[in-house]
């Protein structure tokens, strides 16, 4: 595989799918010849999306040895078979398919997130991250002294910069004392290596630089560029040498695996040996993306729509997992997030928890809900993946495949939940990639059960709210206050209540007052004497 | 005497890159599809002279960039030396100049892309040459003095094309029209020979001339008064035997705004501006009657003594005498004679 040319950018379209432009009178001639250019076919720019997928399929082909193929995608039913003991399937997808640990970087990159990169040593989490930074327009020098390498006598002066000694000496107030920032904090793509093990102070700083997005020193402040941060630690739990604070870990917005290295390919390193040929070093300039492109990509990436089926599912999906009967008295407040702020031990909570099937119920399996931080992610990463794969708009499979890369450290799992109890479900107490897709596999097909796509009378209510309550009268409105109040106590009489209705019960209280406040007006109004 | 304005101390790095990938480079060598005559030291001496001030340029720039500048290089040399292209004979010495005084001038993209850059550039010379050698003069010309302000690939080979089109290749101005409105203003004046003179208001208003009537001068100042006047501004194609495209003495005639030039069995499309002509053979022959002189078109009319009436223009060329035929697409008109393999072409022009 490596004595193919380095330089080659594959020039069949990437996914065959996409629009044919039709060849006008060829001005690529200029550029055919005795030497035979990859640019010779055309002088036009490639569009943004085929230069991301040849983004893609050079890394996987030239550069990151990484055969695997775990983000499926099929056309038709797949070749399923049965393996070892366990009889847990080997799948041949019948549809383009991709290796998580080089895609995912790639989405990160394209929206500017911030991805961690987990596993042993010299699986080529640093590498991935490097390929990255050229992708960016760096050069190779510059990307590698970018990197900022945590070690426990790391500063905060080491990871931002110093305040100027002159100015020190000369300054009358704080604000006269100028800072030598850091060259890196400038960057568009931002390398932290082995984060876990960066001492709990400095963590504070970096954390500020990945939440707010600006560094600070002497009350002098550098404001970054958005960029895209791929961190690297060597432990899954994120322990190492310093424990990771929590709310730098929850602004991680994605986290991959680095995976194995498969020995078939052993001869492919060999080749890399003899040749002496640094992918890093070799990258095409025609799959480099300019500042422009960047942004425009992003931009791009944004505008893909995802419709509304698709995001009611993601919705259900998510009301799954926050509500906590036993939590709390008030109907709000009936959070796992209650609990937790609370400090209270866990499962004496929940054994309080009775009224559910704790093997179907998914908010069983896990410690918390999920945030608002972890739902936006969602939504940018599924854009970028559909994006990626050149679909006009977001499809259900997008969702499927990124959901639990994007949760993989936002969902805490319970495992001590009956559900991991069964034979078939021991193993995802480990693998939770396999877990999340479970569990977004079981609450769709909840959904189809419930027929939600064709019966949700919650959507319904909100819909009617959200065409707009001008001109309502007040027999309309009260009209719709007693439809409310019906389908709440439709589910008052019911002794299992599950973290779907929960949320749906919220939002049917939220429509109610809003309806009440509404009413409250018209009376008023009414009421006027003019 | 060396005029080399890139004068280098050593070919250290050079050295030091080849020690590098010296089993990769002989590699390289060894699979390459080489004919019977093909001289590996005569090679070896080209790649020195040309490729290794080329890297040490790339060095001073990039220094981790200088192996992977090394073998693209090598490619690229390799691949003009098996096509005959450079050599002891070479087919194309221009080719060397491209490497000793272009090239150097675009460093910046060297490092990025060695192979390609130098690829791309070699193989823009030897089309432009076969259109003519003074079209590779003047193109090898214009790219040494944009190239410096080139900052990506792409913006070179749009360079490259908009050069093309200025060195005579006029299949190319409809695309290089294009890229010339989108190149910053700074690299078309470089292009147009403006040197510190022209606007890019002055620019748009000529691109939008150029779309109407392609035999507008390219001047930095509109001239005032604009007097006009007819006359000879090219002729297109020759006998077969003499490496042009004609069998017989071709014929003309204007068809959907285009010039046709039709020879035995076989048609060409004829273009020309104020840069060049070409005649680019087309399938589709039409089937249509020539005008034959005093046969009155819709806005020429040509006598068999030679005068040309067109508007309020007129002239008198004793060498179009006796036409065999003529036809106008409306800023171009065509002529033939019964005795020669060439198409001559008039136009409405500021004198």
């Amino acid at each position: 595989m490596f004595k193919q040319n380095l330089h080659h950018v594959s020039q069949a379209p990437t996914n065959p799918q996409s629009e044919q432009v039709e060849a006008a009178f060829d001005v690529a001639d200029l550029y055919r010849g005795p030497v035979p250019v990859s640019i010779a076919e055309g002088s036009k720019a490639l569009p943004l999306d085929e230069k991301f997928r040849q983004a893609y399929f050079w890394i996987v082909n030239h550069a990151i040895i990484s055969p695997f193929y775990d983000i499926e995608y099929n056309d038709g039913p797949p070749q399923k078979f049965p393996l070892g003991d366990r009889k847990d399937p080997v799948v041949l997808p019948s549809g383009q398919s991709y290796c998580s640990f080089v895609l995912l970087p790639l989405l990160t990159f394209a929206v500017r997130a911030k991805c961690l990169l987990v596993g042993g040593p010299g699986r080529g989490k640093t590498s991935s991250a490097v390929l990255m930074g050229i992708l960016a327009g760096y050069s190779l020098r510059d990307v590698r002294r970018a990197i900022q390498k945590g070690q426990p006598q790391m500063t905060v002066a080491d990871l931002l910069g110093s305040p100027l000694p002159a100015d020190l000496v000369k300054a009358e107030s704080i604000d006269q004392i100028g800072i030598a920032w850091r060259k890196w904090l400038g960057m568009r793509v931002k390398i932290i290596d082995e984060y876990n093990r960066i001492p709990t102070r400095t963590q504070s700083a970096l954390l500020t630089l990945m939440s707010d997005n600006y560094a600070e020193l002497y009350d002098q402040t550098f404001d970054c560029p958005d960029s895209a941060w791929y961190l690297t630690a060597n432990d899954d739990a994120g322990g190492g040498t310093y424990q990771v604070i929590e709310a730098l870990r929850d602004r991680i917005d994605i986290v991959v695996k680095a995976l194995h290295f498969n020995s078939r390919f052993l001869r492919e390193l060999l080749e890399r040996i003899e040749s002496g040929v640094r992918p890093e070093e070799v990258m095409p300039s025609e799959i480099i993306f300019s500042e422009d492109e960047w942004t425009r990509l992003h931009t791009a990436i944004r505008r893909v729509p995802l419709p509304d089926p698709i995001l009611r599912r993601l919705e259900f999906f998510a009301s799954q997992f926050e509500y906590l009967e036993a939590a709390a008295a008030q109907f709000e407040y009936k959070t796992k997030d209650t609990v937790k702020l609370a400090a209270l031990d866990w499962h004496q909570v929940t054994s309080q928890e009775t009224g559910k099937d704790k093997l179907k119920d998914l908010g069983s399996q896990t410690r918390n809900g999920l945030s608002v931080r972890a739902l936006m992610t969602t939504l940018v990463f599924v854009k970028a993946l559909a994006y990626f794969r050149g679909a006009k708009q977001v499809e259900l499979e997008d969702l499927r495949q990124i959901l639990p890369f994007v949760l993989h450290d936002k969902l805490i799992q319970d495992p001590d939940c009956p559900f991991f109890e069964l034979g078939e479900n021991q193993a995802f107490r480990s693998d939770k990639i396999g877990w999340i897709r479970k569990m977004f596999d079981l609450a769709c097909g909840e959904y189809d059960r419930l027929q939600l796509d064709s019966d949700d009378p919650v959507l319904k209510l909100s819909d009617q709210f959200n065409e707009g309550l001008d001109g309502l009268g007040e027999r309309d409105v009260r009209k719709r206050l007693v439809e409310i109040e019906r389908a709440v106590k439709k589910w008052s009489g019911s002794r299992k209540f599950y973290g779907h209705q929960y949320d749906d019960v919220l939002k049917l209280k939220y429509l109610h007052q809003r309806y009440s406040n509404y009413l409250r007006w018209l009376k008023w109004k009414d009421g006027d004497p003019e | 005497m060396s005029t080399d304005p890139f004068p280098l101390p050593s070919l250290r790095q050079f050295h030091a890159a080849l020690e590098a990938d010296r089993e990769y480079l002989n590699s390289r060598f060894r699979n390459s599809s080489r004919p019977g005559s093909f001289n590996g030291n005569d090679f070896l001496q080209e790649f020195a002279d040309l490729a290794g001030p080329l890297v040490e340029l790339v060095a001073l720039e990039a220094p981790e960039r200088t192996r992977q500048a090394t073998r693209g290089l090598f490619d690229s040399l390799l691949g003009l030396h098996v096509s005959g292209h450079l050599g002891p004979q070479p087919k194309l010495a221009r080719l060397r100049d491209l490497w000793q005084s272009c090239l150097p001038r675009a460093r910046r993209l060297l490092v990025s892309d060695a192979y390609q850059v130098s690829g791309a550039l070699s193989n823009g010379l030897i089309r432009v040459a076969q259109h003519s050698t003074n079209s590779a003069e003047r193109w090898l010309t214009l790219m040494e003095t944009a190239v410096p302000q080139v900052e990506s690939m792409t913006q070179l080979l749009d360079v490259g094309l908009v050069a093309a089109w200025f060195s005579g290749l006029a299949p190319f101005r409809k695309e290089a029209l294009r890229k010339l409105a989108e190149l910053p203003f700074a690299i078309s004046r470089t292009l147009l020979r403006w040197e510190t003179e022209g606007t890019p208001t002055l620019l748009s208003q000529l691109l939008q001339s150029w779309v109407a009537d392609p035999w507008v001068r390219p001047l930095p100042q509109i001239p005032s008064p604009r007097n006009y006047s007819l006359m000879k501004v090219g002729q297109v194609g020759s006998f077969r035997g003499f490496d042009g495209p004609f069998l017989y003495p071709p014929m003309v005639v204007a068809e959907s705004n285009q010039l046709i030039a039709i020879s035995g069995d076989s048609a060409w499309r004829i273009l020309g501006d104020c840069f060049g002509s070409a005649a680019i053979q087309t399938t589709r022959v039409p089937r249509k009657a020539f005008l034959t002189p005093d046969q009155t078109s819709e806005c020429v009319k040509l006598s068999r003594a030679g005068l040309i009436q067109w508007g309020d223009l007129q002239t008198l060329d004793a060498s179009l005498a006796g036409a065999s035929s003529y036809a106008c697409d409306g800023t171009t008109l065509a002529i033939t004679l019964p005795t020669s393999f060439h198409v001559y072409l008039v136009a409405r022009c500021e004198s």
